[in-house]
């Protein structure tokens, strides 16, 4: 598929993502330069650096319930109507990444991924449900689960044949994709196929576990990844899982609502389990408005209803909510002459009405005598779709600024820094050489240059030696904390597994119970994950003052064996704030809570008065929890071990910052003077040496400044 | 049949006063109680979730605009709409007692914040009731055969108290299911959480035909809902429930006639009106068919009272219930064979 010409400006020209390219080309070339002052590993760890932030890419996922207009909306989004297939009935089955951006020579590629034999196997034993009903030999079977199930596995056979299996594992890369393709790859699909189905053909979207489809364009003026997900609250219930699975790797959140039904329960059982997140990453899209009743004067009130609600679940967010349609902007893009007349009611023309006295949109009320293309412009405009483009610009310029921009021009800044140091260091004792009028150069070379060597050298190690010290000591807390909160959320499930077996063996069976316990296990959760963030507060504070500490002893090392250095080493403003960890898998039990299985599984087992089998119900309730748990802490222990491992990264690298210009000053001096010797050339070493160092310091301390300047203009943008 | 049902009764009741025992008082009670079915209506479930045209409905088949539709109506409360002389809109608490409501507060009937009372809560001072369960009556001939309980669900309805007691057995539902999101896993299991007896005689409205786009759309959708056969509909229809109601408006008050033709085809009213009224005789004669059980098993209640007098009226009698069962039997297998 060709790149097709953008249509409309969606993008304003001093929009917040292209200011933000602009920064962030300029961190690169200020990145690149400081590359050319410094060599060896100090270099490589710059380069490191500044190749994770050239293949930054912001991830936006685009969720909601089955038919709520997800794919239609990406398309509109894109200016590529029709690209995703849409269908009636629910239609996309994969998890669909769109990748913007991307080296030219990748655009229009896609690669498919199958799933592996044991992930297959996994979903046809019907995944975690009934993984665990049958780990606990409970009697009730998940025929709900068993019957989709077993369309999929014919569906699958019909259409790729029965030795489908040995697809499995694979991938499919294509050179180049169309709508077709992706068809074949990520729609449900209703088509079946009389025919032996041949390669062309074959429906694939059973088995595909992920598409990446590389796409020309940056639709959001910033390199994105922009994923489609199966809709949930779908009967065909195999494919939710896969997608709750996902739900904790986004930058932006784009929660499809549909007009007709704003913010339903389930709706807001999709929001309860963002709430793990960071806050400031939802926007709520409220599509179809299109189909609403006397648009013009219900807009405030879906709109005030949306928000009024939100308010009421997450008091502490701010969260974005844009009314759209996507059917106007793909009926704007496609500029089908009779789908335009269609989307042209007078209900549309008294909303356009309205925008255009709220100041929202500049083409005013359409009139009998507007050029198709100015009908096009208006319904692009009310579409809704601008005002998305610009509220996720608004959290990619927030978020990309804050984790990304601000914390790489410090670190740039603290090199630079770190390296005018050194270097005036260096250009000081060739100073007080040459003003000496030492008699004997060789006799100061061998006073200075290879007694420097030698201390550096000593230095290296003891920076060497504190890493290690602290590379231990973040280890040791990380896990000391960790133990000590796996302690008290175990006590609290098995408390409140105790209790509610009381509760239960009171009752007499779990029916009447069965309200009160999903309230009081809502509640259970809410304290738990109120406990873990606090615990991880705390643990992140101790973490920072350890690297405090780090900065202090290592500044002190250096401080120690080079006594003349004029200033104490640079760190940056700060190191990387340590993420919150997801607690999406607490969130899981959300689900599990409005699970058909897991309630006719407790039902089932539990229907009784007979202590030994209310037993029962506190062992399934500790071991439904401890799954769960044990997958939050691993994705803890993971977002842990990351940061530790970034921070000892930047503190060697800026401690080394320091020491390399220095080294490689003085190697050169030892190249120079052996050159000198060699070609037995007379003329002052000093004056040679003095030269050419106040030029480099001097283009240090011009890099050090636009560091400075950077630092300030990230700081600004995340004002704005 | 309520008049022969009428003079059983009597005869029963002279049983009674004269011979007493345990029969004769069983037989009576029981002949009671069939007399209240026959003359009950049939009860008319409409369910669905928020929107989906469910207030639409009733104002189409009341040809009334009785429930203004709103756009956020509101969640887990229960209307019940009944034949009465006059308008009147009462709230039923929990314990069953009743309270009429002003004239006002119909008017503000799809309001969601008066409908939500939160566990009997006052809210802002404005109205309350107590109960989830609101009573409209309406002077209309229709229901007089039928009386209507909308319903708007959300998961938690199910284990509701309130809900136990309205939902009496239903005689036929209607399920509203939005066009564009149709058959969702939430409205999925609910149903399955409905008595199985009261999903035999129930129809799935596919609401809001009109934002389908095209029939091709419309046949895949309905597809896709017939082959998921477990949940066991009558028929799946697709409609839209708020043009069929204004076309009727506007045909009745002889307004735009090409408009009102336009919005009644679109509308499938038709289909709409033909199914509601096979809903209704088919629930007719379900409570017929249980009528000639129940005056079989009176018959032989009364055989058994006057097992031991010969000369007992007890023969009599039950021949009589027998013939009245034959008859009603007889209607229902002419009516089924039409």
């Amino acid at each position: 598929m060709s790149a097709q010409e953008h249509r409309f400006a969606s993008l304003s020209e001093n929009s917040i993502t292209s200011r933000l390219g602009d920064v962030k080309a300029r961190v690169l070339e200020l990145g690149e330069r400081l590359e050319g002052q410094l060599h060896g590993r100090a270099a490589g760890a710059l380069n490191s650096l500044l190749d994770d932030l050239k293949a930054h890419s912001c991830r936006v996922a685009v969720i909601g319930q089955m038919k709520a207009g997800k794919s239609t909306l990406i398309n509109a989004l894109m200016q590529r109507p029709g690209m995703l297939p849409t269908d009636v009935n629910p239609s996309t089955a994969v998890i669909t990444k769109l990748h913007f951006g991307a080296p030219p020579e990748k655009a229009n590629t896609a690669l498919f991924q199958f799933f592996s034999e044991e992930e297959w196997d996994r979903i046809m034993s019907g995944g975690r449900a009934n993984a665990m009903s049958t780990d606990r030999q409970l009697t009730y079977k998940p025929d709900r689960l068993a019957k989709p199930l077993e369309e999929l596995q014919r569906r699958a056979e019909q259409r790729l044949g029965s030795d489908y299996t040995e697809n499995l594992g694979k991938h499919h890369l294509l050179s180049s994709v169309t709508t077709g393709t992706l068809e074949r790859y990520v729609s449900a699909g209703d088509y079946v196929s009389e025919d032996e189905p041949d390669d062309d053909t074959r429906f694939f979207s059973d088995i595909t576990k992920t598409a990446d489809v590389f796409l020309e364009g940056q639709p959001l003026g910033y390199p994105a990844v922009i994923i489609d997900t199966p809709g949930v609250n779908d009967p065909f219930l195999v494919r939710e899982e896969i997608t709750h699975g996902y739900l904790g790797e986004a930058d932006v959140y784009l929660v499809v609502l549909t007009a007709q039904q704003p913010l339903s329960q389930s709706d807001l059982a999709l929001l309860r389990m963002l709430k793990g997140l960071q806050k400031d990453r939802i926007i709520m899209v409220v599509n179809r408005i299109d189909l609403a009743d006397g648009l013009a004067e219900q807009s405030d009130k879906i709109t005030a209803h949306i928000q009024a609600t939100l308010k009421r679940e997450f008091p502490h967010a701010d969260i974005p909510v844009i009314l759209a349609s996507a059917y106007w902007a793909n009926s704007a893009l496609s500029g089908d002459e009779e789908e335009l007349a269609d989307a042209l009611t007078p209900s549309l023309a008294a909303y356009a009405d309205k925008l255009a006295k709220l100041g929202e949109n500049p083409f005013g009320r359409p009139a009998a005598d507007w050029s198709t293309e100015q009908v096009e412009q208006m319904l692009y405009q009310i579409s809704g779709i601008p005002a998305l483009i610009s509220a996720v610009e608004r959290l990619i310029g927030h978020s990309v600024t804050a984790e990304r921009l601000l914390p790489v021009s410090s670190t740039l800044g603290a090199v630079a820094d770190n390296t005018v140091i050194a270097l005036r260091y260096g250009t000081r004792s060739l100073e007080n050489a040459s003003s000496s009028g030492a008699p004997d150069e060789e006799t100061w070379f061998r006073a200075n240059a290879l007694k420097n060597l030698q201390k550096l050298e000593l230095v290296s190690s003891r920076i060497e030696a504190d890493m290690e010290i602290t590379r231990t000591d973040l280890a040791r807390m990380t896990r000391e904390e960790l133990d000590r909160l796996r302690k008290h959320v175990d006590h609290a499930i098995s408390e409140f597994a105790k209790s509610e077996e009381n509760t239960l063996i009171q009752l007499g069976s779990y029916a009447p119970m069965k309200d009160g316990f999903q309230q009081r296990s809502s509640q259970f959760r809410s304290q738990l994950a109120e406990d873990f963030y606090k615990y991880f507060t705390e643990l992140a504070k101790q973490l920072q003052s350890r690297q405090q500490k780090s900065e202090a002893i290592l500044r002190q090392s250096v401080k120690d064996a080079l006594p003349d250095l004029d200033d104490v080493l640079h760190f940056g403003v700060q190191g990387a704030e340590l993420p919150a960890p997801s607690i999406v898998p607490l969130s899981k039990l959300t689900a599990l809570d409005t699970d058909v299985f897991w309630q006719h599984r407790i039902a089932a087992r539990v229907d009784t008065t007979d202590p030994a089998e209310a037993s029962q119900f506190q062992n399934a309730i500790v071991s439904i929890y401890a799954e769960l748990i044990d997958e939050l802490f691993s994705l803890a222990q993971e977002t842990l071990n990351q940061h530790a491992k970034e921070a000892l990264r930047r503190l060697q690298f800026l401690s080394y910052s320091a020491i390399y210009p220095i080294a490689q000053q003085l190697q050169r001096w030892v190249e120079i003077h052996k050159l000198m010797k060699r070609d037995k050339r007379g003329g002052s070493f000093c004056g040679q040496l003095l030269a050419t160092s106040r030029d480099q310091l001097h283009g240090c301390v011009e890099l050090a400044d636009n560091a400075a300047n950077l630092r300030q203009q990230c700081l600004q943008m995340m004002e704005t | 049949m309520l008049q022969s049902i009428r003079s059983l009764r009597q005869d029963i009741a002279y049983a009674v006063a004269t011979r007493g025992g345990v029969y004769w008082p069983l037989a009576g009670r029981t002949l009671e109680r069939l007399e209240q079915l026959i003359v009950r209506p049939v009860r008319l479930n409409i369910f669905g979730e928020a929107n989906t045209g469910k207030s639409s409905l009733v104002n189409f088949l009341l040809r009334q605009t009785v429930i203004p539709a709103g756009d956020f109506a509101s969640q887990g409360t229960f209307l019940r709409i009944c034949h009465a002389k006059e308008t009147v809109l009462s709230s039923i608490a929990a314990d069953g007692t009743r309270n009429r409501l002003t004239s006002k507060a119909l008017s503000r009937i799809s309001e969601p914040e008066i409908l939500l009372p939160s566990d009997g809560e006052a809210l802002n001072g404005k109205l309350t009731h107590d109960g989830r369960v609101l009573e409209l009556g309406v002077p209309h001939e229709f229901l007089r055969r039928v009386e209507i309980i909308e319903a708007r669900n959300y998961p938690e309805v199910r284990s509701s108290r309130a809900l136990a007691q309205v939902f009496r057995p239903a005689d036929m539902t209607i399920w509203c299911t939005l066009a564009t999101q149709a058959w969702k896993e939430t409205e999925r299991t609910v149903w399955s959480h409905i008595p199985l007896a009261q999903r035999k005689n129930a129809f799935l409205f596919v609401t809001y035909r009109d934002a389908i786009r095209n029939r091709k759309d419309e046949a895949k959708i309905i597809a896709r809902l017939k082959n998921d056969g477990e949940h066991a509909f009558a028929d799946v229809l697709m409609v839209s429930v708020r043009d069929a109601h204004e076309a009727k408006l506007a045909r009745e008050s002889e307004q735009d006639a090409a408009m009102a033709e336009r919005l009644h085809k679109r509308s499938n009213a038709e289909a709409i009106e033909e199914a509601v009224s096979s809903a209704v005789t088919f629930a007719q004669l379900q409570k017929l068919r249980k009528s000639a059980s129940v005056l079989k098993r009176v018959a032989s209640i009364v055989r058994k009272a006057d097992a031991n007098h010969f000369m007992g009226p007890g023969q009599h009698i039950a021949q009589k219930l027998e013939r009245v069962a034959g008859e009603t039997l007889l209607i229902v297998d002419r009516a089924e064979t039409r």
